[in-house]
C-alpha cells in the first residue's frame, strides 16, 4: 500500500524558505505608489509619502488608570477562590494556587462612571510555572462558581501564555480586540494567574488603558478603528492637522471615504485638492456625534489621469479633536478598462454558520429549506460533496480564507490568532485593488481571531442592533450591503457575509418560526424540554455543552424524536429565513446591472448534530459536522449546471475564487483550484482535455483538537482526525478523555453512509492501514508547513513596518 | 388687514395636479389614481380576527388599575363598578405581541350604567403608571374615546384609531407590542357598574381586506406617507409621457412578514422596456426605492407598479410615489427658489441668540445666515405654545380663525397650510418634527407627501421630546442628496431648546460650572419638598419652580436660573451646529444660491420674568421670537428689519420670495418689502404691488383643554395660571386677561411700552388711559374679524365635494370619515 503522492495532494507547495510577507507589506505592486491594480490608491497605504502640517503637539495627557499594591488605595481586593494563600507582600499581591480555577478578585471603587471604552490590560506579574494568566471584567460582582462553570463551555478572551520567572514581567492584553468594551464593565476585575495547582504568583500592579488615553499617547498615523463595531482602515489626524497627498489620479476617480469621531462636540472633515495652481474644496462635512461613520464619498471623475495634491483637513472648535478618515481609497470607475481582462466587478463570499447540507432543498431535503440556492446552483455549479476542515468556526473559517489546514494555520483555541504571515482571501483580493468589505456575525470571523486582515472594512458582530455579538438573522447585513453595493457598483469589490441564522438557539422569528411544524410539535418538545429539566439534564445554552445527549433521554426513557422534529423544523425555518436574504443580495447584484460580472460563493463552515452520534451542537468529527454545502454562481464565467460529485475540501475554495478572478494565487495555499471543474469541456483540436489546470481527486482531511479552557472536561474533549480518500472516510480517535468510549479507529462509507453512523473498521483492516498513512503523512506535511509564531515573524521586520502592523492589529504592539 | 373670503376655497383639498405646461415638475401617481387602470387583484386572505374574550378559558389578564372595585369575571364579561370620575380597568393581551402591523380600530362590546364617555389608552410597559395617567388624563382628554350610551343593553363602541393620539405610549407604535396593555376607562362617572364582554382589536391588515387598494396616508415607524396600497398580485398602470429627465421617487413597506417583491414597469405597446425590482423581507419599515427613468425620457409608456407574493394578497404600500423631472421648475414660479426650508426650534428666545445680541457664543451658524441674509429684530409669535402657534404660523391664519385652540384641535381641512401650496405647486415636501402637535394630530400632515412624526424619533429624554435635532437632521440630509435636482420644501421642527433643559453631552457643560451645578441641585432637592409633584422631565408632568414655590422652599432662585440658563444656552448650541450641517449640505451640493432657508422659533421660554418657568404666559419673554431669512441672491446680506411683524406674515412672504401666490384665507402679510434693498433705496416709497404697511400684531394665549378652563387643577400644574390676549401697535403692548388665577395679584388690563421694556415689565397702563383704550378697541375688532373668517367645520366644508373626493380626503386622514 503505497502512501498517497504529495505533489498531487498539494500541488501549491509553500516556498522553501521564509514565508513570505507578501501581504503584510500592504505595499503596491509596481505603478504608481499604492497603486494596487485597476488604479486604486489607498491614502493609507502611501501615508508614509503625505506631508502631515499643522499639528498643535500631542493632546494633553489623560490621568492612568493604575492599581498598585505598594499602598494607593480605589480598589479593593479579595480571593476568590482555589487559592492558599493571598497577601500583599513587599508591595505585591502574592499568593499560592490550590485549583485549576484559582480566582483574584479586584473591585475598583473610583474612576467607574467614565464614559469611554478599555483598550488594554497590562499586568505586572510573575508566576512560578509554565502557564497561562488570564483575565475576566464585569460590571456586576462575579459569582466565582458560575465563573468556573462557564469556563468550561467558554473560555476567557484576555488570556495569554506565561513562562516561569523570577523577575516580574509585563503582560499586556488587548482589550479592544474582544470588541468595545465600556469603562463600567471594568470595575470588577477577576484574575486567574495560572490555570494548574500549587503555582505561586506575585501581582506588582494591574494598569487599564482606555480608548482615549490610549488615543492620545499615539501619533497621527494609520491606525485600525471601530466606531460603533464597524471597524475601518484608518487614518488618524487631529485638528487643525492637513495631511497632504501627492498623487497621479486613474481616469475615472472618485474617493471612497468614510469618516467619524470620538468626539462629541462637531468635527468638520474636508477634503481639498490643488491643480495646476488652483486649490478647490471638494467636500466639507462636518460629524455631530460621536461614535458612528459617515460615508463621505467625493467625485474626483473631472481630474481624472492628474497628477494632484489632495488635502485631508481637520477643524473644530479646540485643537486635537481626533478625526478618522476611514478606508479612504482613490477608486477607478473604469474597472473593464483598468484591470486584467476577464476580471469581475465583484466578488461575494457567503458563509452560513452551521449549516447541515443535507437540510437543503438544493441537495434534496423534501422541505423547500433554499429556493434561491436551488435557483443559483442550477445556474451556476454545485458542489455535491465539500467537506469542512474542522467542527467549528473558530478553527475552520481561517482555514476558508487562507487555504490551509488548522494544523497549519495555528488557530485551534477560541484565544488563537491567525499569524500575520498568512495570506488571507482578502488580502488576495486587496492587493489586486479590490474594495473589500466584510460583515460578521460570529465574533471569530473578526479581529478576534486577526481575520480582518485584509479588509479596509470590517462590521463586527457588536456592530449589530441585537447586541451580544449574534443575530438569527442575515436581514441587517444585508439591508448594509445594498448601499455598500451601490455605491460600489463599479467595482472591483470583495465582500465576506458570515452568518449565523441556522446556528442555535434554533427558534427563528415570525414567519419562519413556523413555516414548519405545529402547536401540536412544539407543544411536544415543550413537554420533553421541561422534563429533561426537571430531571437537570442540560443547560439549554445553545453552547457546546448545553443541550441535552442521547444518554439524557434514555436515562428518562423518553423518545427524542418529537424533541429532535420539533428543533430540525426550527432549524429549517432559518434556513429559509436565510435563504430569502440571499434572494435580496441576487436581486440588488441584477438590479445593478451586475449579474453577469460576480462571483458568488456560498458556503458553510461546518454542520450541526441532532443526536447522531449522542450529542448535539457541532462538537464531533463525524459528517453531520463536516458534509457542508458549496455552490458558486458566476453566470458567463461558470457553465451552468455544472454538478461536481468529486469530494473537495474548504481550502480548494480560495484558489478557485482566485483562479476565477485571474488574481494570483499565494505560493502557500494548500487547497487545489477546481476552476477546471467548472467550465464546459475544452477541448484542444485533439480531442484531449486542456491539462493546464486539470483538477485530480486528492484525499481530504478534517481534524479536531481538544480545546479544554484548562478545565476538565472541556467543550471540545478528543483529538481526533478524519481523512476521506475515494467513498472511504477513516477518522483517528487520537486522545480520547477517561469516560468517553470511542474506537481509535473508525471507518465509514463515505459514499452510502454520509453520516457515518456505521463503523466498518473491523472488516477492512487493509483499508483503516492504508488510510491512517495518509493522515500520518498528511499531519507530517501540515505541521511542516505550519505558519511561524508572531515573535519570530516580529524579529525579522524592520521597526517601521512593524509599527504599522501593530497599528493596523495585525499583531500586538511591542 | 385682508379681508376673509367666502366661500372658503377648498383649492388645496381638490389635490389637483399642477397647470398645464407640456413639462410637468412632478407626476404623483397618487394624484392619478383615478386614472390608473388595475389590474390581477387577488382577493385578500382573510385575516384572524384579534379579539379578546372573558367568557372562556383562558381568560386575558386583567386588573383594577385605579378606581375600580369588585372586578370579576361574570356571565362571560369582565365586570365592576366604578369609584372614582377616573378608573381604570387593565387588561393585558399575552399573544399576537410581535404582530408588526399597526392598529387600526378598536371596538369594545360593553354595558356601562352610567357616564358620558368610555376611552382608552394603549401602553406596553410590563406595569404602566395608572396614577400618571389618570393625572395626564386630566390635562389632555384621551384621543381614543367615545360617547356612552347607558343602559341595560350591550353596545359595541367602535373606536378608529386613525392617526389619532395616543400620548400615553408616546413613542410607542400601536402594533402588537405597543397594544400590550389595554387601559380602559369604562365610564367618566363614580358609582357606574360595567360589564366588558369582549374588546376586538382590528389591525391595518385585517381592515385593509375590507377595503379596496387605492390611496390613503400610511404609516410605518411614525413616518407617515401618501401612500397607494396593492395587493399582490395587483398591477396598477399609468399611461402618461415620461418628462425629459423622470426618476420615480417612492419608497416601499410591508406589514407582511414574507417577502414580498415590488416592481416598476414600463412598458409599450405591450413591450417591457423597462423593469426594477426590490424584495422587502422585514415589515413594517419604508424603505426609499428610487427608480431612474432618464432612458425612458420624453415617451408616452404604460408605467406600472407591480406586486408579487407567494401569499396572494400580501400588502404592499407605495409610498409617495411620484415622477419627478430632475432640473424642472415649477410652472408656476419659474423664478423660484430650487429649495425651501422652515426650520423651526421649538421654545426659543431671541434674547439667547447672537445675532440678537446674547454674549455668549450660542449660535455661530445662525450669526452667520443673519449676517448674510436678514435678520427680523421684531418678530411677534401668535400664541405662546406650539399647539396653538404653529398651525397660525403654517396657515397664515389667527388661532381664533383656525380654531387650534386646545390640546386635541385639529386643523380644519379649509385651512390652506404652507406645505400644501407648495405641493401643488409641484415641489416634493417632507416634514419632520420632534414635537407631536406639530404632525398628524393637530392635521399638520396636510399638503406633506411624506412627514416623520416626533413618535419617529428615539426619545432621549423619558417620554419628552427629542432633545436634539441631530437625529432628524441625519434624515434630512440624505433626502437632501437625493432631491438635489428638484424643487423642495422642507418643514423642519426641532425641539432641542425645549425643557427638560438637560442636553446631551457636551453641551450640558458648555456653560457653567460645578459650583452651579451644585446650587441647582441643592435646590431643586428644597423645592421638591414644597411641590412633590415636581419631576424632572418639565411640564406639564408637575409643577414647575415658581417665584412663588422657590420663596417657600427658601430658595434663592438664581440657583436655578443660572443652571436653566447654562444648559438652555447649550441646548441652543448643540441645535446650531445641526443647523450648520443643514446649511454646509447645501452649499456641498450646490445649492446656496438657490435656496430659501427660514429660521424661526413657534414661542419663547420663561425664567421667572412674571414669576413662572415653561411658556404659559402672554409676555414678552414667551412672544418675542427670533427669524432669520438666508436666500443668497435673492436677499441683501446684512439686511436688518426692525418693524413689529407676527409669524402669520411669514408665510405670504415665503410664497412670495418663491414666485408663489399666498392663498386668499391668508390672514398676514408678506413683508418681502422690508427685505428688499431696493424698497428701502426708494425713499419709503414702496414698491405699489407689494406694499407693507404697518399692522397691529395679536397674540393669545387661552386655556389648553377643557379641564384647565376655570379654576381647573391647582397644584398639579403650576401655580401660575393666566390666560390672556394681546396686541402690539404703535410700539405698545395690551394685554387681556381674561382669567386670573386667585391670588396672583395682576389686573385684568396691563398696558407696556414695547420698544423700550420688551419683556413687558413695567406696568404703564394707568398712566395712559386713552392708549389702553385705542388698543382694547382693537383687541375686540380683531375679535371680531377672526371669528368672522373662522374656517367652517370640515363637514360642512365637505358637504359639496363628491363621494370619491371625500373618500380621498378621509384615507389621507384630513377629515375624519
Amino acid at each position: 500500500m503505497s502512501s498517497f503522492d504529495h505533489a498531487h495532494t498539494f500541488p501549491r507547495k509553500l516556498a522553501a524558505g521564509a514565508p513570505l510577507l507578501a501581504a503584510l507589506a500592504l505595499s503596491a505592486c509596481g505603478g504608481e505608489p499604492g497603486d494596487a491594480g485597476f488604479g486604486v490608491i489607498r491614502l493609507q497605504d502611501v501615508f508614509d509619502d503625505a506631508e502631515v502640517t499643522g499639528s498643535s503637539g500631542v493632546a494633553a495627557g489623560i490621568a492612568p488608570t493604575e492599581i498598585r499594591f505598594d499602598g494607593s488605595g480605589g480598589f479593593e481586593w479579595e480571593a476568590g477562590r482555589g487559592l492558599a494563600a493571598l497577601d500583599v507582600e513587599n508591595g505585591r499581591l502574592a499568593g499560592t494556587t490550590s485549583d485549576i480555577v484559582p480566582l483574584v478578585h479586584i473591585e475598583r471603587t473610583g474612576d467607574v462612571d467614565n464614559r469611554d471604552a478599555l483598550h488594554s490590560i497590562e499586568i505586572r506579574a510573575r508566576v512560578s510555572a509554565d502557564t497561562r494568566l488570564g483575565i475576566s471584567l464585569s460590571e456586576q460582582p462575579p459569582n466565582y462558581e458560575a465563573q468556573v462553570a462557564r469556563l468550561r463551555a467558554l473560555p476567557w478572551p484576555l488570556i495569554q501564555d506565561v513562562t516561569a520567572a523570577d523577575e516580574i514581567q509585563t503582560y499586556t492584553f488587548l482589550a479592544e480586540q474582544q470588541g468595545r468594551i465600556p469603562a463600567a464593565s471594568t470595575r470588577h476585575i477577576l484574575i486567574r494567574p495560572a490555570d494548574e495547582v500549587g503555582a505561586e504568583f506575585e501581582i506588582e500592579s494591574v494598569r487599564l488603558t482606555f480608548l482615549q488615553e490610549h488615543l492620545a499617547s499615539i501619533p497621527s498615523g494609520i491606525g485600525w478603528q471601530g466606531l460603533a463595531g464597524v471597524y475601518h482602515e484608518t487614518i488618524i489626524t487631529r485638528s487643525p492637522e492637513r495631511a497632504s497627498f501627492a498623487l497621479t489620479l486613474p481616469e475615472d476617480p472618485w474617493l471612497d471615504l468614510s469618516v467619524g469621531t470620538l468626539e462629541q462636540s462637531p468635527v468638520t472633515f474636508r477634503v481639498t485638492v490643488a491643480h495646476e495652481g488652483h486649490e478647490v474644496v471638494l467636500g466639507e462635512q462636518t460629524v455631530s456625534a460621536p461614535d458612528i461613520w459617515q460615508a463621505m464619498p467625493i467625485d474626483l471623475s473631472e481630474l481624472g489621469g492628474e497628477t494632484i495634491t489632495l488635502w485631508l483637513e481637520l477643524d473644530a472648535d479646540r485643537d486635537n479633536a481626533l478625526g478618522f478618515w476611514g478606508s479612504p481609497a482613490v477608486r477607478n470607475r473604469l474597472v473593464a478598462q483598468a484591470g486584467p481582462a476577464d476580471a469581475p466587478r465583484g466578488v461575494i463570499l457567503f458563509v452560513a454558520d452551521t449549516l447541515r447540507r443535507d437540510k437543503l432543498s438544493t441537495y434534496g431535503y423534501e422541505r423547500e429549506t433554499s429556493p434561491v440556492l436551488t435557483r443559483l446552483a442550477a445556474e451556476g455549479a454545485l458542489v455535491q460533496d465539500a467537506q469542512a476542515h474542522a467542527i467549528w468556526t473558530k478553527v475552520s473559517v481561517p482555514s476558508i480564507h487562507t487555504s490551509l489546514y488548522p494544523r497549519t494555520h495555528t488557530v485551534q483555541r477560541f484565544f488563537d490568532l491567525l499569524p500575520p504571515t498568512a495570506t488571507t482571501l482578502a488580502e488576495a483580493y486587496r492587493e489586486a485593488g479590490y474594495a473589500t468589505l466584510s460583515l460578521t456575525s460570529n465574533a471569530f470571523v473578526g479581529r478576534a481571531t486577526n481575520l480582518h486582515q485584509g479588509f479596509e472594512e470590517v462590521h463586527e458582530p457588536a456592530s449589530l442592533s441585537e447586541g451580544g455579538g449574534f443575530s438569527k438573522s442575515a436581514r441587517p447585513f444585508v439591508d448594509r450591503v445594498i448601499p455598500w453595493l451601490e455605491a460600489h457598483r463599479d467595482g472591483p469589490f470583495f465582500i465576506n457575509i458570515h452568518v449565523t441564522d441556522p446556528h442555535s438557539p434554533y427558534p427563528g422569528y415570525e414567519p419562519y418560526d413556523t413555516m414548519w411544524g405545529d402547536d401540536e410539535s412544539r407543544a411536544a418538545y415543550q413537554d420533553i424540554q421541561s422534563r429533561l429539566r426537571q430531571a437537570g439534564a442540560g443547560g439549554f445554552g445553545g453552547g457546546p455543552d448545553g443541550e441535552p445527549r442521547t444518554e439524557s433521554f434514555e436515562a428518562l426513557d423518553i423518545d427524542p424524536g418529537p424533541y429532535v422534529q420539533q428543533e430540525i423544523n426550527w432549524y429549517d425555518g432559518s434556513i429559509r429565513a436565510m435563504d430569502a436574504e440571499i434572494g435580496r443580495l441576487i436581486e440588488t447584484i441584477e438590479r445593478l446591472d451586475l449579474s453577469e460580472d460576480v462571483i458568488f460563493a456560498f458556503i458553510s463552515d461546518h454542520g450541526e448534530e441532532f443526536l447522531e452520534h449522542g450529542s448535539h451542537f457541532h462538537l464531533q468529527i463525524y459528517g453531520p459536522n463536516s458534509n457542508v454545502p458549496l455552490v458558486l454562481w458566476a453566470p458567463g464565467r461558470i457553465e451552468a449546471g455544472t454538478v461536481i460529485s468529486d469530494t473537495l475540501q474548504s481550502i480548494d475554495l480560495m484558489p478557485t475564487m482566485l483562479e476565477l478572478s485571474g488574481v494570483p494565487v499565494p505560493a502557500a495555499a494548500q487547497g487545489q483550484s477546481f476552476e477546471s471543474l467548472l467550465q464546459p469541456p475544452r477541448l484542444a483540436s485533439s480531442g484531449v482535455a486542456y491539462a493546464q489546470s486539470a483538477w485530480r481527486p486528492v484525499p481530504v482531511f478534517t481534524e479536531q483538537l481538544r480545546d479544554d479552557n484548562g478545565t476538565e472536561p472541556g467543550p471540545f474533549p478528543r483529538d481526533a482526525y478524519a481523512v476521506i480518500d475515494g467513498d472511504w472516510k477513516l477518522v483517528h480517535n487520537v486522545y480520547i478523555p477517561e469516560g468517553m468510549d470511542y474506537p481509535q479507529y473508525e471507518l465509514f462509507d463515505h459514499a452510502n453512509d454520509p453520516l457515518d453512523q456505521v463503523d466498518l473498521a473491523a472488516e477492512n483492516p487493509e483499508v483503516v492501514e492504508r488510510l491512517s498513512q495518509l493522515i500520518d503523512d498528511w499531519l507530517a506535511y501540515a505541521l511542516a508547513e505550519q505558519l511561524p509564531a508572531v515573535q519570530t515573524t516580529i524579529e525579522t521586520l524592520d521597526p517601521a513596518e512593524l509599527r504599522r502592523l501593530c497599528a493596523l492589529g495585525y499583531i500586538a504592539c511591542p | 388687514m385682508t379681508k376673509p373670503t367666502a366661500p372658503v376655497i377648498l383649492c388645496c383639498l381638490a389635490l389637483a395636479a399642477c397647470g398645464g405646461t407640456n413639462e410637468p415638475t412632478v407626476i404623483r401617481l397618487q394624484d392619478e389614481f383615478a386614472n390608473a387602470t388595475v389590474a390581477g387583484g387577488a382577493p385578500p386572505e382573510p385575516v384572524d380576527p384579534t379579539v379578546l374574550r372573558f367568557d372562556g378559558q383562558p381568560a386575558p389578564g386583567y386588573s383594577a388599575a385605579l378606581g375600580v372595585a369588585d372586578l370579576r369575571l361574570e356571565n362571560g364579561s369582565l365586570a365592576g363598578a366604578t369609584t372614582a370620575e377616573f378608573p381604570i380597568v387593565q387588561v393585558t393581551r399575552a399573544e399576537g405581541l410581535d404582530n408588526p402591523d399597526i392598529l387600526h380600530t378598536i371596538e369594545i362590546r360593553a354595558r356601562v350604567s352610567a357616564g358620558a364617555n368610555i376611552g382608552v389608552v394603549f401602553a406596553s410597559a410590563d406595569a404602566p403608571n395608572a396614577q400618571a395617567i389618570a393625572m395626564q388624563g386630566t390635562l389632555i382628554p384621551w384621543a381614543l374615546s367615545s360617547p356612552l350610551l347607558p343602559g341595560d343593553e350591550f353596545q359595541t363602541y367602535a373606536i378608529p384609531v386613525g392617526t389619532a393620539l395616543n400620548a400615553h405610549a408616546a413613542g410607542a407604535e400601536l402594533n402588537g407590542y405597543g397594544t400590550r396593555q389595554i387601559l380602559i376607562r369604562p365610564s367618566d362617572a363614580a358609582g357606574a357598574e360595567f360589564e366588558i364582554e369582549s374588546i376586538q382589536l382590528i389591525f391595518r391588515r385585517e381592515y385593509m381586506t375590507t377595503v379596496p387598494s387605492g390611496i390613503s396616508w400610511q404609516a410605518f415607524d411614525h413616518r407617515g406617507k401618501e401612500t397607494i396600497v396593492t395587493r399582490a398580485p395587483e398591477r396598477v398602470s399609468y399611461d402618461l409621457t415620461l418628462p425629459s429627465t423622470p426618476w420615480l421617487d417612492v419608497a416601499i413597506a410591508t406589514a407582511e412578514r414574507l417577502p414580498v417583491t415590488f416592481r416598476v414597469l414600463a412598458t409599450q405597446s405591450g413591450e417591457t422596456l423597462f423593469s426594477s425590482e426590490r424584495t422587502l423581507t422585514t415589515a413594517g419599515r419604508w424603505e426609499p426605492m428610487p427608480v431612474d427613468l432618464a432612458d425612458l425620457a420624453g415617451q408616452r409608456v404604460t408605467l406600472s407598479l407591480e406586486l408579487e407574493s407567494e401569499q396572494p394578497g400580501a400588502l404592499g404600500f407605495w409610498g409617495a410615489p411620484a415622477i419627478r423631472n430632475s432640473g424642472a421648475r415649477p410652472a408656476a414660479s419659474p423664478d423660484g427658489p430650487q429649495g425651501v426650508i422652515l426650520f423651526v426650534a421649538d421654545t426659543l428666545r431671541p434674547d439667547h441668540l447672537m445675532p440678537y445680541g446674547y454674549p455668549r457664543e450660542t449660535s455661530p451658524n445662525l450669526e452667520r445666515l443673519a449676517a448674510e441674509g436678514a435678520l427680523m429684530l421684531d418678530n411677534q409669535a401668535n400664541s405662546t405654545w406650539t399647539k396653538v402657534s404653529v398651525p397660525s404660523m403654517l396657515s397664515s391664519t389667527y388661532p381664533r380663525t383656525n380654531q387650534v385652540q386646545q390640546m386635541l384641535d385639529r386643523l380644519p381641512a379649509a385651512a390652506t397650510t404652507l406645505a400644501e401650496v407648495y405641493r401643488e405647486a409641484g415641489y416634493a415636501t417632507l416634514g419632520l418634527s420632534a414635537n407631536w402637535f406639530v404632525g398628524s394630530a393637530t392635521n399638520l400632515h396636510q399638503g406633506f407627501e411624506d412627514f416623520e412624526e416626533a413618535a419617529a424619533l428615539d426619545d432621549e429624554v423619558g417620554d419628552t421630546p427629542s432633545k436634539s435635532a441631530r437625529a432628524q437632521v441625519d434624515r434630512l440630509l440624505p433626502w437632501l442628496e437625493q432631491h438635489r435636482d428638484v424643487p423642495f420644501f422642507v418643514n423642519i421642527h426641532v425641539t432641542d431648546p425645549h425643557s427638560p433643559f438637560m442636553p446631551q453631552a457636551p453641551y450640558d457643560a458648555y456653560w457653567g460650572d460645578a459650583g452651579t451645578r451644585r446650587r441647582y441641585e441643592e435646590g431643586i432637592e428644597k423645592f421638591r419638598q414644597v411641590r412633590p409633584t415636581f419631576v424632572e422631565v418639565g411640564p406639564p408632568a408637575g409643577g414647575e419652580p415658581t417665584t412663588v414655590g422657590l420663596r417657600e422652599a427658601g430658595v434663592n432662585p438664581i440657583d436655578i436660573l443660572q443652571q436653566h440658563y447654562d444648559w438652555y444656552d447649550g441646548s441652543i448650541r448643540a441645535m446650531d451646529a445641526e443647523l450648520g450641517r443643514i446649511v454646509e449640505t447645501l452649499e456641498r451640493l450646490g445649492l446656496r444660491d438657490d435656496v430659501l432657508l427660514v429660521f424661526v422659533s413657534d414661542h419663547g421660554e420663561e425664567f421667572l420674568e412674571h414669576g413662572g418657568h415653561f411658556h404659559r404666559q402672554i409676555y414678552g419673554e414667551n412672544s418675542n421670537v427670533p427669524l432669520v431669512i438666508w436666500a443668497p441672491g435673492r436677499i441683501e446680506p446684512g439686511t436688518v428689519v426692525s418693524e413689529t411683524i407676527q409669524s402669520l406674515d411669514l408665510m405670504p412672504t415665503m410664497l412670495e420670495l418663491s414666485g408663489l401666490p399666498a392663498p386668499e384665507t391668508a390672514q398676514g402679510q408678506s413683508f418681502v418689502p422690508l427685505l428688499t434693498s431696493r424698497e428701502r433705496l426708494a425713499g419709503g416709497i414702496a414698491h405699489a404691488q407689494g406694499t407693507w404697511r404697518p399692522a397691529p400684531v395679536f397674540s393669545e394665549r387661552m386655556p389648553e383643554s377643557p379641564a384647565t378652563e376655570g379654576p381647573g387643577l391647582p397644584g398639579i400644574v403650576t401655580d401660575m395660571r393666566l390666560y390672556s390676549y394681546s396686541v402690539i401697535d404703535g410700539g405698545h403692548k395690551l394685554v387681556h386677561h381674561v382669567f386670573i388665577a386667585d391670588g396672583l395679584g395682576i389686573p385684568e388690563y396691563q398696558l407696556f411700552d414695547h420698544v423700550a421694556d420688551p419683556l413687558d415689565q413695567d406696568d404703564i397702563a394707568a398712566e395712559n388711559p386713552e392708549l389702553v383704550e385705542r388698543l382694547k378697541q382693537l383687541l375686540g375688532d380683531w375679535q371680531e374679524y377672526a371669528d368672522a373668517a373662522r374656517f367652517p367645520e370640515d363637514g360642512i366644508a365637505t358637504e359639496n365635494l363628491e363621494p370619491a373626493e371625500l373618500q380621498r380626503l378621509c384615507s389621507l386622514g384630513y377629515i375624519a370619515c
